[in-house]
């Protein structure tokens, strides 16, 4: 459990030092991707699963994406396995990819996004702060919760508490997890209580700005979908030609 | 200015004052160190101050706090937040934001500071801090020094009159310890009102302007360090105060106070050290650990976390593992047992080669730095019964040992000193061969410090060995041995007599505050003098050969 959720958390981490994206720019990107993903046909959803492995290369975040993978690779393992013998290959593609595309989507965009930036964004769209607080406070507790996970299981197995099948140890470890947990997240609101969260309106001391680097990325989309669109309206021909194992 | 009048508070499910009629007053510009043993009632008053205590914590509160003569529990939440600024004992626990600057910058946006004016105030507190470099980092990778200093930013943001500081140093390096003592000094010299509750006190006491002392929810002394030394002596006093002189005790607050008083003319004889050393030397019994060429990465493009350490650890040691943060102890004590599989290299326990955690689980116990998640039972009787299935048993031993009115108390209800004592006690009772403790004193006072001392001595009696992971100085004259990572890899393996002397040269780790008094004394008068690393044999060592 510590393990998937340190593996979560290095997937959806962000990283300081590599090209940020305005969180508009990336909502509105992971918005078109989730609605190419409502096509139910697989070059669509191969091509964008193309497009976004490119993504991840070009904005350096391979190892993050590779590390939400692995976190999830237990959970994709058995949908795939589901898939195949509910729908043959054809459900297993399409299955795989649309888990793909969320995830690596999912990947690259809090990888790109600082999730106070985001806070910001969501507080000027009258989100309400509490709940635009929300991203930021969620990846600043994973990792704590992370370390309380792998310590608890590794000082319980060590105590020799792990014994025999896990519906008789999960509840213990659990029971100390959740325990830690509560304990948290008391420090946590007494930390928003001392810091004046909630007191009066928030100002900002930095402003999120768009950037060259949202306009490129947001323009290779929008060409995507004007691709799409002529492949998909203009000459269906086209489409006709791909192997029908494709469509 | 800060008036405590008469403050008690009672616990709602208590029947005993957790504080008893404390008064006390704090000027601007005077740093204040309120200090007591586990339990005795210092984070019941930072979080009465503070207005933890009603606000999250029920209680029957009987007196009055007054700040700049208001009424503490007239002001609004706004205004207290503008008038007390507050370190927490976690600052891990405490952070809201993923980077550094917002950080500091959250609450001053919550106060609806002017973009502007945050920005300057931003640049002048990170520049007086000294972390003006890690603006840009991820708190999650600054390590527990700097996090220190970014909670003691984001405290000093709206320049608040006082901060309250609750066990500012207990997480950090010692080096740090010095760093964050004196910066606290410079801010009471601006103006602050400074309040820091603590018991590691080597290097902070010195920089104070008082000193309070609590025991048992009751205020037992308050005046100026110096004067009130006598009170700690039972307490937490400094390694240096316990010096004790031909001419009588001198109640030192500081290693330069001592060394003027040190007469020039003491003995050379070093065989005093060399002796007792050969004799832990020689008794090395059967090997327990022994880990040949060990080497461990998370990948295989990520950097060696553990770079090609090996060592054996016999029955009957107590081995001292340190280094500063991310130097690799928690790595090595992980791979020891068994949690990660090196990725070269083999570990041997008991002369078996060692595959998973689950085949080592009957030789091998781990309390990790969060002690908390060590205790089963509900308390700390019942985790004992459980360890023991004897509950007369558990109820007689926890009596002995003088914890008989804690015993039943829920985990949740102990101070974080006396959670982590009783982790320690009870992972001695599971009988292992082998004992991982990660960062032991963190919060714990004196007489837990003693008791802690008692079971290592016991184990070792045993043919246990315990493995400590720490950088703290006031546990190093209990090893036998100490390895200190540097870099991922093992830079000494010796005596804590041979390596606790050269440590500040070549690590960022400094030595306990007796071994830096010897090396400064043998750098004044140019001297060899014996290397001891207790305060107790240097005293007996000037008693009987001076």
């Amino acid at each position: 459990m510590s393990f998937m959720l340190q593996r979560v958390y290095q997937g959806l981490l962000f990283k300081p030092e590599s090209r940020h994206i305005h969180p508009l720019i990336g909502i509105l990107i992971i918005l078109i991707q989730f609605g190419f993903m409502i096509i139910n046909q697989n070059w669509v959803l191969g091509l964008i699963l193309i497009m976004i492995i490119i993504e991840n290369i070009l904005f350096k975040n391979v190892k993050g994406a590779l590390s939400l993978i692995y976190a999830l690779l237990f959970a994709i393992i058995i949908l795939c396995v589901i898939s195949f013998f509910v729908g043959g290959w054809d459900l297993l593609f399409k299955v795989l990819a649309r888990f793909l595309i969320g995830g690596l989507g999912f990947s690259l965009f809090f990888s790109l996004t600082n999730p106070s930036d985001l806070t910001r964004v969501f507080e000027k769209l009258h989100f309400g702060s509490k709940l635009s607080l929300i991203p930021s406070l969620t990846l600043t507790v994973i990792p704590r919760i992370a370390k309380d996970a792998e310590d608890t299981f590794t000082a319980l197995r060590l105590r020799g508490e792990l014994k025999g099948g896990f519906y008789r140890w999960l509840p213990k470890a659990l029971a100390i997890l959740i325990a830690s947990i509560i304990y948290r997240s008391e420090f946590l609101a007494q930390a928003l209580y001392f810091k004046g969260f909630g007191i009066q309106k928030r100002t900002h001391y930095k402003k999120v700005r768009l950037t060259n680097n949202d306009l490129i990325r947001i323009l290779i989309w929008l060409c995507f979908i004007g691709i799409f669109i002529t492949i998909y309206y203009l000459d269906k021909m086209a489409i006709m030609s791909i192997p029908s194992f494709l469509i | 200015m800060l008036d405590v009048k008469d403050l008690s508070i009672r616990y709602v499910n208590s029947r005993d004052l957790a504080l008893n009629a404390i008064n006390f007053s704090a000027n601007e510009g005077e740093f204040i160190v309120i200090a007591g043993p586990s339990g005795s009632g210092k984070s019941t008053l930072a979080k009465a101050i503070l207005g933890i205590i009603p606000a999250f914590e029920e209680a029957q509160i009987k007196g009055n706090i007054y700040i700049n003569n208001s009424n503490l529990a007239n002001l609004t939440r706004k205004e207290r937040i503008e008038l007390l600024g507050y370190v927490p004992q976690y600052p891990s626990d405490f952070t809201t934001s993923i980077l550094v600057e917002e950080e500091v910058a959250f609450k001053l946006e919550n106060l609806g500071i002017q973009p502007e004016k945050i920005n300057k105030l931003l640049s002048k507190i990170l520049t007086s801090l000294g972390i003006v470099n890690l603006r840009n980092r991820l708190i999650t990778e600054v390590s527990s020094g700097e996090l220190q200093r970014v909670s003691l930013a984001s405290a000093l943001g709206f320049l608040p009159p006082i901060i309250i500081l609750d066990e500012p140093i207990a997480r950090i390096d010692p080096q740090a310890e010095v760093e964050i003592s004196k910066i606290l000094r410079k801010i009471a010299n601006n103006g602050h009102i400074v309040l820091a509750f603590e018991h590691r006190l080597d290097y902070m006491l010195s920089e104070a302007d008082k000193l309070i002392i609590l025991d048992e929810g009751k205020k037992i002394s308050d005046g100026k360090p110096k004067e009130n030394l006598r009170y700690l002596k039972n307490i937490d006093p400094p390694e240096i105060s316990n010096l004790d002189l031909r001419n009588g005790k001198h109640d030192f607050l500081t290693i330069e106070e001592a060394l003027e008083i040190l007469p020039q003319d003491l003995s050379t004889n070093t065989n005093l050290v060399e002796n007792s050393l050969q004799d832990r030397i020689n008794k090395v019994g059967d090997t327990i650990i022994r880990c040949e060429n060990l080497s461990f990465r998370y990948s295989k493009r990520s950097e060696f976390v553990i770079e090609d350490v090996s060592f054996t650890i016999p029955t009957g040691q107590v081995v001292g593992l340190m280094g500063i943060n991310g130097s690799g102890k928690s790595t090595l004590f992980k791979l020891i047992s068994g949690i990660l599989r090196p990725t070269s290299g083999l570990i041997y326990i008991l002369d078996k080669k060692i595959k998973s955690a689950k085949k080592i689980s009957k030789d091998l116990v781990f309390v990790p730095e969060n002690a908390k998640l060590f205790l089963v039972g509900p308390t700390p009787l019942k985790d004992l019964e459980r360890i023991w299935n004897d509950s007369d048993r558990a109820r007689k031993f926890y009596t002995e040992l003088g914890l008989n009115s804690l015993m039943n108390r829920k985990l949740y209800h102990l101070s974080e000193g006396q959670r982590r004592l009783f982790a320690l006690i009870n992972s001695f009772q599971l009988n292992n061969k082998i004992i991982l403790l990660d960062e032991p004193t963190i919060a714990l006072d004196r007489n837990g410090r003693q008791l802690l001392k008692a079971f290592l001595k016991q184990a070792k009696s045993d043919g246990k060995i315990v493995l400590i992971a720490s950088n703290d100085p006031r546990l190093y004259p209990f090893f036998d041995r100490m390895i200190v990572l540097k870099d991922h890899k093992i830079l000494f393996d010796d005596t804590p007599e041979h390596i606790l002397y050269t440590i500040e040269d070549k690590t960022e780790l400094i030595p306990n505050q007796i071994v830096r008094l010897i090396q400064q004394y043998e750098k004044k008068w140019n001297t060899k003098i014996p290397h001891f690393i207790t305060v107790e044999e240097f005293n007996n060592y000037l008693r009987r050969d001076n």
